[in-house]
Parts: structure tokens; C-alpha cells; sequence
């Protein structure tokens, strides 16, 4: 039990990251789907740096400029190209995994992996005998997580520039009555989503392997993508959301340690996906039911 | 004439653009551009056996991509083709090494269940979208990583071929007197479907009534309901078509050129097809086009080692490019910036607002 | 406020041609004119929300730049407009907060923004839980709403675009009242209006436009007559209403459209039916006039098949229609203008012969029994259609879009009108200029006259009240009163309005 619930801890930091960062490019009417990209290239960015330098503070720092850039560029494809948000972004992530490669390739000549000396620190060390795995194994983002949470709810729901997001993205005519630059909101927003895809990269590169390899996000800025939808684009919900997908995980995680043989390995590897798919089914139901609640209540009222 | 020329020049430009900035980065990391420009030549059609290759890979492209145009057509968001073709290939191995049929029966066997199974894969998310509001984004996303590790399943255990692991894990060989075509040469059965399946969806998408009503309601469903159209089914019929596509390139993968799946093969064919048919403009003659391209380009990627060190990730760099770019409309822009830009809330609607597929039609 | 020789020009339109109009500081002015004469669209110049060609407006002495909304709010201009520009996704609290120009990038307290916005609201005579989501409001709530926050400061001015449209008498009122004080502490305000009773009521001054010109000046109330400005702003005086041809034996033969009790939840943004009873005979014309936003919308909707009836009884032409699809509808015979021509009529990027006959494949089966369709002899007879309809293209493939607005109406009734049998229209000539409104009643009459029964719901009274046979009033989603010729327009006003009846 215990190792299960150190095991969802820690699947679901990456996501939890991710998905509460691109809450703000959903909340200011993008679809993200170079999420993926931005932690991978996060996490090739950090552990690149940190293999040179054994420096984890540039390796952090490294990873975030790497996915601001990346994010204006993002930016500036659909805002000032008017590209499609959508193949754009597949297009970003794309880019990352291929970017990534090749440069593992041309700078450190090696294919498929490369190995960091560091990692990021763990404040509580597991030395001494009787301290539970759940408090050692995490890593200083692991704890710093809940924090970024509340960070962004505060951001989201309590200043004028998270309501200018939401105005954004929710009513264009309404934000640009209200006098809002809606370009200059989309590149602000996107910027915030690149600190949380890096973070989330630099906790999957740093915080558990120590190491970087080109299938290392696995498509969790996808599921990411699915948390934020699923926590009804509310940082706290999507929080519990991944959570709730980490939980997934790790499901797969012990059943794997403990070689239980239920199910052949890829059927567990898969549920993540396919609960994924469940909910967001549910919460759609749910979202159209609201609205037309919603809806027989004006009218009742009116 | 003039103006389909310029037209054409305009939709080129976002290409071009794309590869000059992954040349720049080459070059940029110590590659010689002109010896890759060379070399991608060279290996897509000058180079011994460059066509065939290039043809080769067009195929399944042209496949999944004519599917995709038809998805968009319709306005339907329907990015899964790689789970769609994955599942059809694993349809295709399991009915070719498990059931023991004369050989025209596994054929038709195969590429039935093939479509069938891509198909429902593909109406999976269709079924969601259409009748509770899924976001189909998502969940063909999500689609594709659970077929990835159906994929990973009978690699490794019910038709696993011991001698392999990892990404490289395959099933066991089909039988060789099953196959189209062995590597580095045409094969005239894939070539002449492929052809057939082209003609198929040019008459589907110009010449019936579903190809009008798929057009109706990608460009306004709620015009097109106004007029009677039924909206849900005609977007189902997008999947199953789009779906029923991917499958069958799937079959025709493990027939054709494979023989067999692997893991880790072709893991972003689903995407390139998205790119061929953006770039394509969603006709079927510019998918056609697009197909060719890259298919050339595949093919000299692989080749590429033998002339320039330039790893083969550089092709997911260019694809990944022009997919950022494609869809931009620099006509639009430039028209835009000449009209100077200070209105901040006239027309109503602008890009944060307009339907996805706006860009592309 | 003054702006002169100011020209505003979408594409090929005009929409304001050189208009030189000069408000004196305070008061309230009013703004008049036909669909499509261009009152909002000044309006939203002055408010620097829309780029001119030429001329200069100036606001107390500040000149305000084209599109330069900045400008205009500094100078004291603020507009309500006539969409709400409220953000849906917020509460109202929140919506409030972010129009609020000194607000910081420091978090705020929910408690304090929502009590200040309460008290703000309260001091403004709107009673409304600032906790609520805007898109859990009723229009007319949110309209409150939005023009209680409109705030120009004293000395400023203050335009309001048709604020009454969404309105209930009830509250119109009440609004009047709020102008009058904001007047009365030293703003200027201009609003724009279309019923002559309501500029009667509220303003001191009235400027009429017509086709983007003004026709009458700043000219205070008691200077000019109802049939004067009617004359101004139609362009000659108010056609009498007169019986139309078609009214031939229509009172004998029995319903082709029947309602009786008929309810239906509607769509959102519109009054629900309510017990609405309504008939129309073959080759009637009967028009629904209401003030927008009182079930015309969903009276359209549960005819074509949108919506599906909560109870009672819908018949066509002896058929009960309520379980039928919009396709069954169609091959009954029932066509539809619907409401908004780009949104709902056409889809703009499309070749034109697709536009007109996609929905129609299934008649032009290619002849060699394959299940394809001819793609010639579609566009052959696409050509026909719009010929016959007069529209003017230069290529049959061309999009839609490309089409001025009269032309793209006429394309969509080259697509509904052959072969009609009821015909169901709904603001069929909104935004058309002459030329086009009389090609649209031309092919109205010409299907009455084959017995073709029609129903049009229109917000522009005059031309219902030239051409329809019957007009039914719709108000609170139903129909309070059906009109026959002669038209008392005093009492269908008053009908539209809810000033007698409930009486």
C-alpha cells in the first residue's frame, strides 16, 4: 500500500505540473498540444546541462528558457501566422522528439539516452532506517508541488491577469470591449504554461532516473492535456485529476514489481489511456448536462 | 491559370520556409547543407533502387492520409490514424500466422478484419465525439497509446518472434509466399491498389453525395443541418472511412514491405500523414503530391547515412517544421498588414475564434 | 461631441458616407434609422472601436484617431453595445473587475471585489447576485447589468447601442429613468433606437440616418412630427399598409400551418414557446412582429425541426410533423430562410452550385447507376436556379462568400423556393438594400400566389405591415394577438410592447 501510494506521488508531480501549467493556454482558448514537446525538450535541455555542468540549478534554469523560447515560437506561429493551434502543436512536439535526438546525437554523440551525474535534490534523506519511502523518494519539486498549485490558482482566479486569460479565451468580443490585448494575454498565458511543462520535464529527467531518453514522456503532456480537462479546467481539480491518473500509473508500476500476472504487462501500461478516454466521456456528459440545467434554470427564472 | 499558380505559390511558401529553417539548423551544427540536399536526392530518386523506396513509403502515406483528408473535410479532428493503422496491421499478422486459410481467403480475411478493426477503432472516438461530446483530440490521442500497447502485446508474447526485444521486438515473419514485395523493389499489386484507393476516394469526396454532405458540414454543420442533412451520421461515416483507410495501410504494411510488426517501426507514420495532408491542402491530388514528397524524403532519410552523418532523428525535424508552419496563412497575414491592424474589436470574429479546420479548406 | 465628413467603408460598402453631425454637451440625443442605414456603426466610431476612411471626430475637444478606442476612453466616451460584452465563463463580479482600468497585478480579495461590485450594482438600482456566472443570467439581466457599469464620468459621453432590443417594457422604463439621471449629472448621452415611441419618450434631440447619410440633423423633438421623421428615415412617406394580392380565397380553405398549445424549451438566448396558437393558409402570407428575443427564434426552430415541441400540437399541410426529422421535413415540402444568412444559410467557403444543391444530391444520381452524382448536370442546374433568381456571380465555383449580401439572400431562396410547398422565413431581408428587399417579397408573393403558405418573422414592422396578409405578435414566447388588414399599427405597437393587453 504504502509503495503504491509512493508510486502515485510520484506520476503524478510530472502531471500535476503540466497539467495545471496548461491550464493557462486552455484558459486563454488554445489547445496545447506541444505540451509533450515542451517537457520533453525541458527534459533534454536539464539533463543535457546537468551531464556538462553537474550543476542542477543551470539544468533548471536551462530547461526553462529552452521551453519559453520554444513557446514563442509556438506563439508566433498561431497568433502571428494564424497557424492552426492543433497541427501546429503536434507539430512543436514533434519538433522536440526530433530535436531532441539529434542533438543527443550531433553534441554528445549518443543514441537514445544520456545519463546525468545529479539529480534533483531530496530534502528528506532516507539514511536512517523507519522513515517511509513516501517522504524520501520525493524530490524538491515533488514538495514544492503543491505550492505551484495554489500558485497558479491564485493566478487564475484571483488577479486581473487571470481574468483577463479567462476573458481571453472564453469571449474575444467581450475581452476586447474590455480593452484587453488579446495577442499580448495568448503569449503571456503561454509563457506561464512553459514554466509548468518545464518544471514537469525537469521532475520526470531529474527528479526519479537521472537520465534522459527519448521515450521519457511517454505521452503524459497528452494526459496532462486530459487532467486540466478533466478537473473542469480548475488548477485545485486538475491537481486531484492527476493525482487520479498518477494513481493509474502506478497501478501499473507495483503490479509490475511484484510480477502479478492478472493481466500481461502492456493491458496494465494501457489503463492510464483508456481511464483517460472513460473520463473525459464523463465529464463531457457531464458539462452538457450542466449546460442544460443551466439552461431550464434561466429560463424558469425568466 | 495565373491565379491557381500564385495560389499554389502561397500554400508552397510555409514548406519552404520550413525546410530553410531545418537546412539552418544543420547547417547550423556542423552539417554540409549542399551534401544533405545531395544525398536526400540522391536517395529519393536518382540513387540505385531511390524509387521504389520513395514509392514505397508513399503508399501507406497516401492511404492514411486520403483518410485524414476526409476526416478534416468533415471537420473532425480525428488524429488517431496511427492507432487505426497499428490496429489493422496487428489484424492483418494475427489472421495471416494464426489462420490457416488458402491464400485469396487470407487476403480478403485479412483485409476485412483489418478495416473492421481500424474502423472501430477510429468510430471509438467518433462515437464519444458524436454523441456525448468527447473531445475527439483526446481521445484518438489516447487511442493511439493504448494501440501502441496492443502492438507491444503480441510482439512480446502471442506472435512474438523470440529472436527480437525491445523497441525492435517483432512478431514472427509472415509467409513469404503471402508477400507483395520484398525491400528495394516495386510492387505492382500495392501500387495498383494504391491507385484504385485514390480513384476510390477522388470519387468519393468529388463525385457522390456523401462527399458533398462530408464538405456541407466541415464548412458549417449548422447550415448543413438547416438544409437536412444529418450532421451525426455524416461525421460517423468521416471516422469509419478515415478509420477503415488507416486499417487497411496497416494490412498492406504487413503484406507489402514488413512482413511482419514491429514495435518500434514506423512510430510517427500516423503524423506524417496528418503533414501529408495538410500540406496537400485536403484534395486528393495535393495528397497525393505530399505523399510522394515525403515518402521521398523517408525513403532518403534511411538512406541518408550512407552519404551524410546526418542522423535520421533530422527528419522528424523537418516534418515537425512544417507541421508548425503548414497551416499558417502568410497570404492572410501580409493582406492583413497592409490594411494596417488597429482595430481592436471590429469584425466580430478573428483567429482565436474561427473553426480549427478554417485554415485548411 | 463633434465629427464631421467621416466615411466608413467595409470592402465595397459604404457604411457612413461623409457625415458631419455636432452634439451639444448634454442632453440625450437620439440616434435613428432603418437596418443597415449605419446608426451603429457610428456609433462605434465615435467610440474609436471602428477605423474611418476620412474626416475627424472630437469629443470635448479631443480628436480621437481612427480606431482609437484608448483615445475615446480617455476623452470620456464609453459605449454599451448592443451585443453584451460581458465574459460568460466569469461571475458578474469578476466580469466587472476586469473593465476596471486601475486595477493591479496584486491578488485581490473575492470578499472585497464582489462587495464593491454589489454595493456598485445596488447604487445603480440592479438587484443581482454578483456571484453568478454572466452565463447563468438572462439576457435582459445581463444588459442591466452592462449598462449600469457604463461610467463616463460627468462631462463625458455616454452611447448606448440599441439598448431596448433585449429589453421587457417593464424594464425599458426603468432604463429611461437611469439615462434621464445620467443626463441629468452633466453626461452626454446618445443612444441608438429604432421605435419612434421610445425616441419620443427619452430624448431631447433626434438624428436620423439613411443609407449611411444623415437626413435630419441634431434637430430638437418638438421641431418635427412622427410622419416627418418616419418620411426621413424611410426615404418617402410610410406606405400605407395595403391588402396584399394573394389573399384570394384564403379565408375558405382549411390550415396549411397549424399550431395549437404549442410549447417548446427553445434555444438559448430566446423567450420558450408558450401555448402558442397560430394558423396559416395556403397562400397566405402571415408575419410574427415582436420585439427581438420574444420566441420568433423558437417559433422558426420547432418548425424547421431544431427544436423538438415540449407539448401540442404542430400540423403541415394535414401532416403531424413534430416526430419528423429536418430531412422528413424537407421532402415534405418545407423550406427555411433561416435567421442569419452566413451563420445558418450558407457555408461560405463552398463553390456556389454546392450551396445550392448539396443538399439535394440525391437527384442528380449520375445515369450509369453507379451511387455517384452527376457534378455536371448539378452545376447545370445550380446555374438555372440562380439565374432564375437573378443572382449576380461571375463563376459557379466560386465561394459563397464572395457574394454581397442581396445576392447571397437571393442564392439562398434560389435554393429553398423551387419546389417549396411551406415556406418558413425568418429576417429575410435584414441588411439588404432596396433592390434586394423587393426581389425577396417579388418571390414571396410569386410562391403565395401558387398557394404556397408562408410565415416571416421579422423585426422590421414596416415591411411586414406592407406585405403580410396576417400579422401575428409574439411576446413572452407567444402569441398575444393576430392583426388583420386593416393594421391598426397603434395597437400592434402596443401589442409588441405589452401595453394593453394584459390590461
Amino acid at each position: 500500500m504504502e509503495e503504491f501510494i509512493a508510486s502515485t506521488l510520484r506520476s503524478s508531480v510530472p502531471l500535476a505540473y503540466a497539467g495545471v501549467g496548461c491550464l493557462f493556454a486552455i484558459r486563454a482558448g488554445i489547445f496545447h498540444l506541444g505540451i509533450e514537446g515542451l517537457m520533453l525538450s525541458s527534459a533534454f535541455a536539464a539533463v543535457g546541462i546537468a551531464h556538462e555542468t553537474d550543476s542542477v540549478l543551470l539544468a533548471v534554469a536551462g530547461a526553462l528558457v529552452v521551453s519559453a523560447a520554444l513557446s514563442v515560437v509556438y506563439w508566433a506561429t498561431i497568433d502571428l501566422l494564424h497557424a492552426d493551434s492543433i497541427i501546429a502543436g503536434l507539430g512543436l512536439t514533434t519538433l522536440s522528439v526530433g530535436g531532441a535526438a539529434f542533438l543527443l546525437d550531433v553534441i554528445f554523440d549518443q543514441r537514445g539516452r544520456l545519463d546525468s551525474g545529479v539529480g534533483l535534490p531530496r530534502p528528506i534523506k532516507g539514511a536512517q532506517a523507519g522513515i517511509s519511502s513516501l517522504v524520501t523518494d520525493l524530490s524538491i519539486l515533488g514538495w514544492f508541488a503543491p505550492l505551484f498549485v495554489l500558485l497558479c490558482w491564485l493566478v487564475l482566479r484571483r488577479t486581473a491577469f487571470g481574468l483577463r486569460i479567462t476573458a481571453v479565451g472564453s469571449y474575444s468580443y467581450g475581452a476586447r470591449a474590455a480593452g484587453i490585448r488579446e495577442s499580448r494575454i495568448r503569449l503571456h498565458a503561454m509563457l506561464c504554461t512553459s514554466v509548468g511543462s518545464s518544471l514537469a520535464g525537469v521532475e520526470l529527467a531529474l527528479g526519479g532516473l537521472r537520465a534522459f531518453s527519448e521515450d521519457l514522456t511517454g505521452g503524459r503532456g497528452f494526459i496532462a492535456l486530459a487532467a486540466a480537462l478533466f478537473g473542469q479546467l480548475n488548477p485545485i481539480g486538475t491537481a486531484f485529476a492527476a493525482l487520479f491518473f498518477g494513481s493509474a500509473n502506478a497501478i501499473g508500476v507495483v503490479t509490475q514489481i511484484h510480477s502479478v500476472d492478472v493481466l500481461p504487462r502492456p493491458f496494465i501500461l494501457m489503463t492510464p489511456f483508456v481511464i483517460t478516454i472513460l473520463f473525459l466521456t464523463l465529464s463531457a456528459i457531464a458539462t452538457r448536462r450542466a449546460a442544460r440545467l443551466r439552461r431550464e434554470r434561466i429560463v424558469a427564472e425568466s | 491559370m495565373r491565379k491557381r499558380v500564385a495560389n499554389l505559390i502561397w500554400r508552397l511558401m510555409p514548406l519552404a520556409l520550413a525546410f530553410a529553417l531545418a537546412f539552418a539548423l544543420f547547417a547550423g551544427t556542423g552539417f554540409d547543407a549542399a551534401e544533405i540536399v545531395g544525398g536526400l536526392i540522391e536517395g529519393a530518386v536518382t540513387g540505385n533502387g531511390a524509387l521504389p523506396n520513395t514509392v514505397r513509403w508513399a503508399i501507406p502515406l497516401v492511404v492514411i492520409g486520403l483518410g485524414i483528408a476526409v476526416s478534416l473535410r468533415a471537420g473532425e479532428f480525428n488524429i488517431g490514424a496511427q492507432g487505426q493503422f497499428l490496429m489493422g496491421s496487428v489484424a492483418a499478422v494475427w489472421v495471416a500466422l494464426r489462420w490457416d486459410l488458402p491464400q485469396p481467403a487470407v487476403y480478403l480475411a485479412a483485409a476485412v478484419i483489418a478495416i473492421a478493426l481500424g474502423a472501430a477503432w477510429s468510430c471509438i472516438a467518433g462515437v464519444l465525439k458524436v454523441l456525448w461530446g468527447a473531445d475527439e483530440v483526446i481521445t484518438t490521442l489516447m487511442l493511439n497509446f493504448v494501440a501502441l500497447q496492443v502492438v507491444v502485446w503480441i510482439t512480446t508474447s502471442p506472435l512474438k518472434d523470440p529472436l527480437t526485444s525491445g523497441d525492435a521486438a517483432s512478431t514472427s515473419r509472415i509467409d513469404s509466399s503471402l508477400r507483395f514485395q520484398g525491400s528495394g523493389e516495386y510492387s505492382p499489386e500495392l501500387i495498383v491498389l494504391a491507385l484504385l484507393l485514390i480513384a476510390g476516394v477522388w470519387l468519393l469526396l468529388e463525385r457522390s453525395g456523401l462527399g458533398l454532405a462530408l464538405r456541407l458540414t466541415g464548412a458549417n454543420p449548422t447550415a448543413a443541418q438547416c438544409q437536412g442533412l444529418s450532421v451525426r451520421r455524416v461525421r460517423l461515416w468521416s471516422y469509419l472511412i478515415a478509420g477503415g483507410l488507416a486499417g487497411l495501410a496497416g494490412a498492406l504494411e504487413v503484406f507489402g514491405p514488413a512482413g511482419r510488426v514491429v514495435t518500434g517501426s514506423t512510430p510517427t507514420l500516423g503524423f506524417t500523414a496528418l503533414v501529408v495532408a495538410t500540406v496537400g491542402s485536403l484534395t486528393v491530388s495535393g495528397t497525393v503530391s505530399a505523399a510522394l514528397f515525403f515518402g521521398g524524403l523517408q525513403a532518403a532519410i534511411l538512406y541518408l547515412p550512407i552519404v551524410s552523418d546526418l542522423p535520421p532523428s533530422g527528419l522528424r525535424i523537418i516534418e515537425g517544421v512544417v507541421a508548425l508552419l503548414i497551416t499558417a496563412q502568410l497570404a492572410a497575414v501580409l493582406r492583413r498588414r497592409r490594411n494596417s491592424n488597429r482595430i481592436p474589436a471590429s469584425s466580430g470574429e478573428d483567429a482565436a475564434e474561427s473553426p480549427a479546420a478554417k485554415g485548411l479548406l | 461631441m463633434r465629427c464631421s465628413g467621416l466615411r466608413v467603408r467595409f470592402g465595397d460598402v459604404v457604411a457612413v458616407n461623409s457625415v458631419s453631425v455636432e452634439l451639444p454637451r448634454g442632453g440625450i440625443h437620439a440616434l435613428i434609422g432603418q437596418n443597415g442605414a449605419g446608426k451603429t456603426t457610428l456609433a462605434r466610431t465615435i467610440a474609436g472601436l471602428q477605423e474611418f476612411e476620412s474626416g475627424s471626430v472630437e469629443v470635448n475637444g479631443v480628436s480621437i484617431p481612427s480606431a482609437g478606442y484608448l483615445d475615446a476612453r480617455e476623452a470620456g466616451v464609453d459605449m454599451v453595445h448592443q451585443h453584451p460584452s460581458l465574459i460568460p465563463d466569469l461571475t458578474v463580479a469578476e466580469s466587472l473587475e476586469l473593465t476596471d482600468p486601475s486595477a493591479t497585478h496584486r491578488p485581490y480579495s473575492r470578499q472585497r471585489v464582489e462587495r464593491r461590485w454589489k454595493e456598485y450594482l445596488e447604487s445603480h438600482g440592479v438587484r443581482v447576485d454578483v456571484r453568478r456566472l454572466v452565463r447563468d443570467l438572462s439576457v435582459e439581466l445581463v444588459q442591466s447589468v452592462e449598462i449600469a457599469r457604463s461610467n463616463p464620468g460627468v462631462g463625458g459621453l455616454l452611447i448606448l447601442d440599441e439598448p431596448t432590443a433585449a429589453l421587457p417594457p417593464s424594464r425599458i422604463e426603468a432604463l429611461f429613468e437611469r439615462l434621464r439621471a445620467t443626463a441629468a449629472q452633466g453626461v452626454t448621452v446618445l443612444v441608438v433606437l429604432h421605435k419612434l415611441a421610445e425616441v419620443r419618450d427619452l430624448a431631447d434631440t433626434v438624428t436620423a440616418l439613411r443609407a449611411g447619410s444623415v437626413v435630419l440633423d441634431t434637430t430638437p423633438l418638438g421641431h418635427t412630427s412622427d410622419a416627418e421623421l418616419s418620411r426621413r428615415v424611410v426615404g418617402a412617406a410610410l406606405a400605407t399598409p395595403k391588402p396584399s394580392a394573394s389573399r384570394h380565397a384564403a379565408d375558405a380553405s382549411p390550415a396549411a400551418i397549424e399550431m395549437r398549445s404549442l410549447c417548446c424549451k427553445g434555444r438559448a438566448g430566446d423567450s420558450p414557446l408558450r401555448d402558442v396558437d397560430l394558423t396559416v393558409k395556403p397562400g397566405e402570407i402571415v408575419g410574427v412582429a415582436g420585439v427581438e428575443g420574444n420566441g420568433q427564434r423558437s417559433l422558426v426552430d420547432v418548425l424547421v425541426g431544431l427544436e423538438a415541441p415540449s407539448s401540442g400540437l404542430l400540423r403541415v399541410l394535414d401532416a403531424n410533423i413534430a416526430p419528423l426529422s429536418i430531412s422528413d421535413r424537407r421532402d415534405l415540402g418545407i423550406r427555411v430562410i433561416p435567421f442569419d444568412r452566413s451563420a445558418e444559410g450558407m457555408a461560405g467557403e463552398l463553390p456556389l452550385w454546392q450551396n445550392v444543391l448539396s443538399w439535394d444530391a440525391g437527384s442528380f444520381r449520375s445515369r450509369k447507376g453507379l451511387p455517384l452524382v452527376s457534378v455536371a448536370r448539378m452545376r447545370k442546374a445550380a446555374k438555372e436556379r440562380l439565374a432564375a433568381f437573378s443572382v449576380v456571380y461571375g463563376d459557379i465555383d466560386q465561394p459563397a462568400s464572395s457574394l454581397s449580401g442581396g445576392n447571397a439572400q437571393r442564392m439562398i431562396l434560389a435554393r429553398e423556393l423551387p419546389g417549396s410547398k411551406v415556406l418558413i422565413a425568418a429576417q429575410p431581408t435584414r441588411g439588404l438594400d432596396i433592390g434586394g428587399v423587393h426581389a425577396v417579397w417579388g418571390a414571396f408573393r410569386e410562391q403565395a400566389s401558387k398557394g404556397v403558405p408562408i410565415l416571416i418573422a421579422s423585426s422590421d414592422l414596416d415591411e411586414l405591415l406592407e406585405h403580410t396578409d396576417r400579422l401575428a405578435v409574439m411576446r413572452g414566447g407567444s402569441v398575444v394577438a393576430v392583426h388583420e388588414h386593416p393594421y391598426d399599427v397603434q395597437a400592434i405597437g402596443e401589442d409588441m410592447i405589452g401595453a394593453r393587453t394584459d390590461a
